[in-house]
């Protein structure tokens, strides 16, 4: 933690700078400096390996890796026994070890963090995993959690909506964009996916002959959950999963709705004759936030559900919308638009310290890491899309699904 | 007849609008048709002539609005007509967007657009349960370049005839 607070300057090249509206939040922190040394059967799954990771901890903006032509202690005996004063000599805030094996066709090993100030170790993690990839993200996840204190999301999956020529499908990647699989689809129209943390259910708006229907999928089964006249839109889950928040048009007019998975009863939350869509849900469950143009324009909006008390949190520009509530609890992100700019925002839930972390000719759909270190959003360059991923503290954008690929609509789980 | 000719060109406007895309919006000024002009051939039958389908299928909106205007108005007066002559008949109004904005938002405000329709046609008598309501956002646009002639044709509620 010591090290989190030695500060420098950090000048963050965020999107484009044509975008004068927003003024983009640069990150202070710096990343640590960290060696890593890896030990795999052969030299391209040790290049493999350290690829991933050094990718992992860059698009954190948390960790940074030394370059190995720095090091002056020699590798092999580092294995066996680590002598701090040549990792500190280098400027390495942190030594990170990894050893990877495969055996019977899956990947094992262990990673070991050591601090070369404290000159003790902080941190050994036994790793078990299907792929080299995911075990390096293992390693990464390691040494992300001894170094910053927060569990690392680099083995955590992405979920995100494909469009092909065949219709949509729902994807599962790693937190890096890597080995994307199909989960579900090709599908006339999919919308708006969320997950519950650990990944274990996920509900959607999907498209059939023409008519929208929230669904739920779990164990993989899919289930029907709303297909009313009218809007079926923007489900959210709430964290442990047991109710669901979406938009219908049951009285038309488009309101918040309040679904129970256990009585399987709808509850209408909001009434104003206004468009309130897109909720999302506090951490503790207590508390959705939503997008409603009440006010004239659409703007973000805070509930208590205890009490039905709504504050408005966004004040800066006419139109913000697509909010996310960090998992962690802290921040909300939503997009907004300023003379048809974009820019991904963060905000406390009382409406305090707006920052614009990201600016692009268009944003979409912003989703956060389930350790709450990340944001993922759509971004839009002419006829491409993908998606991006921004440290909340601010810092440098990354790309993590391919520029050939249409990818949208993202959410993020452990699993 | 003066007005008559003019609807005819807003019309030819629109059409051309609609199948080229990068033509020009539907035309801003074009008059209020009446429900004669519907009727371009009278019908051999003795009773009073039954409104016929108007050529019209879509209404426009201003950005991030669902308010009509008189020349949407105008459009869906002579789907009142034609509704209230032939009580089998059931529509769809689909809500549609352009493509700025937000795709969650859109898909609300396609809504309203659809509810907005459906309000009115209700308020000049057909029955609610005849008009469906569905918004597709910004997910269908007629027209696909980034422009706001463009944008102005995605702006809008289709009525399609079930």
């Amino acid at each position: 933690m010591r090290l989190l607070c030695a500060l420098a300057l950090l000048v963050a090249t965020i999107g484009h700078a044509k975008a004068v509206e927003f003024e983009v939040f640069q990150s202070q922190a710096r990343p640590l400096a960290v060696a890593l040394l890896i030990k795999a059967p052969t030299e391209s799954e040790e290049a493999l390996a350290r690829q991933v990771i050094e990718r992992d901890w860059t698009m954190s903006g948390a960790l940074q890796s030394l370059d190995p032509l720095l090091f002056v202690a020699d590798p092999e005996e580092t294995w066996h026994e680590v002598v701090y004063a040549d990792w500190r000599v280098i400027g390495a805030d942190a030594l990170v070890l990894v050893r990877l094996e495969q055996q019977q066709g899956a990947w094992r090993g262990k990673a070991v963090v050591h601090d070369p100030f404290q000159m003790r170790k902080l941190n050994e993690v036994a790793i078990q995993a299907a792929t080299l990839r995911r075990a390096a993200h293992q390693a990464a996840d390691a040494a992300f959690a001894a170094l910053v204190g927060v569990p690392g999301h680099f083995a955590s999956r992405l979920y995100y909506v494909r469009k092909t020529k065949q219709g949509s499908v729902l994807v599962r990647a790693d937190a890096d964009g890597g080995e994307p699989k199909t989960l579900l689809g090709p599908f006339e129209l999919l919308l708006s996916p969320d997950a519950t943390p650990g990944g274990g259910r996920l509900v959607f708006t999907r498209f059939a002959n023409g008519k929208p229907a929230i669904e739920l999928f779990a164990g993989g089964k899919l289930t029907r959950i709303a297909s009313f006249p009218g809007l079926n839109a923007t489900p959210a889950l709430s964290p442990d999963g047991s109710k669901l928040a979406a938009t219908l048009s049951l009285h038309d007019n488009e309101d918040i709705y309040l679904y129970d998975f256990a009585s399987k009863r709808w509850q209408r939350l909001t009434h104003s004759p206004a468009i309130d869509i897109s909720p999302t849900w506090s951490p503790d469950g207590k508390r959705l936030a939503f997008v409603s143009n009440r006010e004239g324009s659409p703007q973000v909006f805070v509930m208590e559900l205890a009490t039905h008390k709504i504050t408005r949190i966004s004040w800066e520009g006419r139109y913000n919308t697509a909010p996310a509530w960090s998992p962690r609890g802290d921040w909300i992100a939503f997009v907004a638009m300023k003379n048809f700019h974009y820019a991904l925002a963060v905000v406390h839930p009382d409406g305090t310290e707006l920052r614009y972390l990201a600016t692009a000719e268009r944003i979409e759909s912003p989703c956060w890491s389930p350790n709450g270190w990340m944001i993922a959003f759509t971004v839009q360059e002419g006829a491409r899309r993908g998606l991006a991923v921004v440290p909340v503290r601010g810092g440098k954008v990354h790309l993590l699904t391919k520029r050939s690929e249409d990818a949208s609509d993202c959410t993020w789980a452990w699993r | 007849m003066h007005a008559k000719s003019w609807f005819t060109v807003a019309l030819a406007v629109v059409a051309l609008g609609l199948s080229a895309c990068a033509k020009q919006p539907p035309a801003q000024e074009a008059p209020k048709p009446q429900p004669k002009q519907e009727q371009p051939k009278p019908k051999p039958k003795p009773e009073k002539p039954k409104a016929q389908r108007p050529q019209q299928d879509a209404v426009y909106f201003a950005f991030d609005s669902a308010a009509l205007d008189e020349r949407a108005r105008a459009t869906l007066d002579a789907w009142a007509a034609y509704l209230n002559d032939h009580p089998d008949v059931r529509v769809r109004v689909e809500g549609n967007c352009d493509e700025r904005g937000t795709r969650e938002y859109n898909m609300g405000l396609g809504q309203r657009r659809a509810d907005s329709v459906k309000n009115y046609l209700v308020e000049h008598g057909v029955a609610a349960d005849r008009i469906a309501t569905i918004s597709y956002g910004e997910e269908r646009p007629v027209c696909t370049e980034h422009n706001e002639s463009c944008w102005a044709l995605n702006r809008r509620a289709d009525i399609r005839i079930q």
